[in-house]
């Protein structure tokens, strides 16, 4: 008897083999994974930890400063801190926009000020730092575009917009020194600040 | 940064440019313009400026001038061919005073009936005297005068003795109010 449930057995196992080898076997799952609408602007640069910022000082520069006011007029920052570039990343589908603000000056020094304006500021994209952008794909019928150059201003301006997202953090093409100060000559001494604000729209 | 963000949407909204999406990407610019005032006269080489009335080897702008009893004679040479003052932050005033000629030099700049004179039009000279006086006034800012060495006047009447060489130094100042 005992033989007999063993060659049952024997046979049972067979079968149980035979039917693995003559049957594939698989399973699913779905991995699902959800993004957010990501937007993002960031200024890059190495230096000290604050002030992230152009500076123009010219109280020991005098003569670039008279040279300029005699000519062109333009004068370069004297030093740049924590600006090298600046990118922007956009995941959302749709229309953007990149705009730009600026605070009025607020001024320390001898007297009124008076002769300068945050507008006697410009940015010329990309002209000295020699950055190229790759944010915006430039396309025909206006669905995209960048100013190549912009004077700061105290009410909001648009700079570039374009539809759809960068796929990843993109070089908008310029740096702290590609802004440029306009000088007359007639601009009261002293420090003039300003706080210069860059930000994403949808409409 | 929560004020910031919130002008930025109701300027956003305001303008009618939508919502801001992101976070801002800020940074601080300053510009310090610097305290300045002066007077400087520009030349066309690189020797100390001059002006000089030298009739010792022409002496015909001389004897014309004494034939009529006395004359203003333009310079022989100077190498001055501007004065440019700079004043930022204020208005400016600039005063031109000199040393006295010699007492026996026969020439003088003692008064205003000085015998130097610079001229620019009828109604634009000054004359130059040992009292620094004012002679020019302007705005904030940078400005050529537009005056050269061969602006100068020297009054000549036949009464200069003795013969030889005589020399002033004229001062030109600048300052604010």
């Amino acid at each position: 008897v005992r033989a007999a449930r063993n060659r049952g057995l024997l046979r049972t196992l067979a079968a149980l083999i035979l039917v693995t080898h003559a049957t594939a076997q698989s399973t699913q799952h779905e991995v699902r994974v959800t993004t957010p609408d990501f937007i993002g602007l960031r200024i890059v640069g190495g230096g000290s930890v604050n002030p992230r910022g152009v500076t123009f000082d010219y109280a020991l520069a005098a003569a670039a400063y008279l040279l300029a006011a005699g000519g062109s007029g333009d004068l370069p920052p004297t030093s740049v801190n924590r600006f090298d570039r600046m990118e922007v990343q956009v995941t959302r589908q749709g229309r953007w926009s990149l705009h730009v603000i600026a605070t009025p000056f607020t001024h320390a020094g001898p007297g009124e000020p008076a002769g300068l304006v945050v507008g006697d500021v410009r940015v010329d994209r990309g002209a000295t730092s020699g950055l190229a952008q790759n944010a915006i794909l430039m396309a025909a019928g206006g669905s995209s575009g960048y100013a190549e150059s912009w004077p700061l201003a105290t009410t909001a301006q648009r700079i570039a917009w374009r539809n759809g997202g960068t796929g990843g953090w993109r070089s908008l093409g310029f740096s702290g020194w590609d802004y440029v100060l306009r000088v007359q000559g007639d601009e009261a001494p002293g420090t003039y600040r300003t706080t210069v604000t860059y930000f994403l729209t949808f409409p | 940064m929560k004020k910031l963000v919130a002008t930025l949407i109701a300027t956003g909204m305001l303008l009618g440019i939508g919502v801001v999406a992101a976070q801002p990407a800020t940074h601080e610019l300053s510009v310090t313009i610097p305290q300045m005032l002066l007077v400087r006269i520009v030349v066309d080489d690189n020797v100390l400026p001059f002006v000089e009335f030298d009739f010792a080897n022409n002496p015909a702008p001389y004897l014309a001038a004494i034939e009529l009893g006395g004359a203003f004679v333009s310079p022989t040479d100077s190498n001055i061919i501007d004065i440019e003052v700079v004043s930022i932050g204020d208005s400016w005033t600039l005063s031109v005073g000199a040393t006295a000629f010699a007492a026996t030099s026969g020439l003088s700049v003692a008064s205003a009936d000085s015998d130097v004179v610079v001229f620019q039009g009828l109604t634009n000279q000054f004359a130059i005297t040992e009292a620094a006086a004012p002679v020019r006034f302007g705005p904030a800012g940078y400005q050529s005068l537009n005056i050269t060495g061969f602006d100068y006047r020297l009054f000549v009447d036949g009464d200069e003795n003795p013969v030889g060489t005589h020399s002033i130094m004229v001062t030109y100042s600048v300052v604010q109010p």
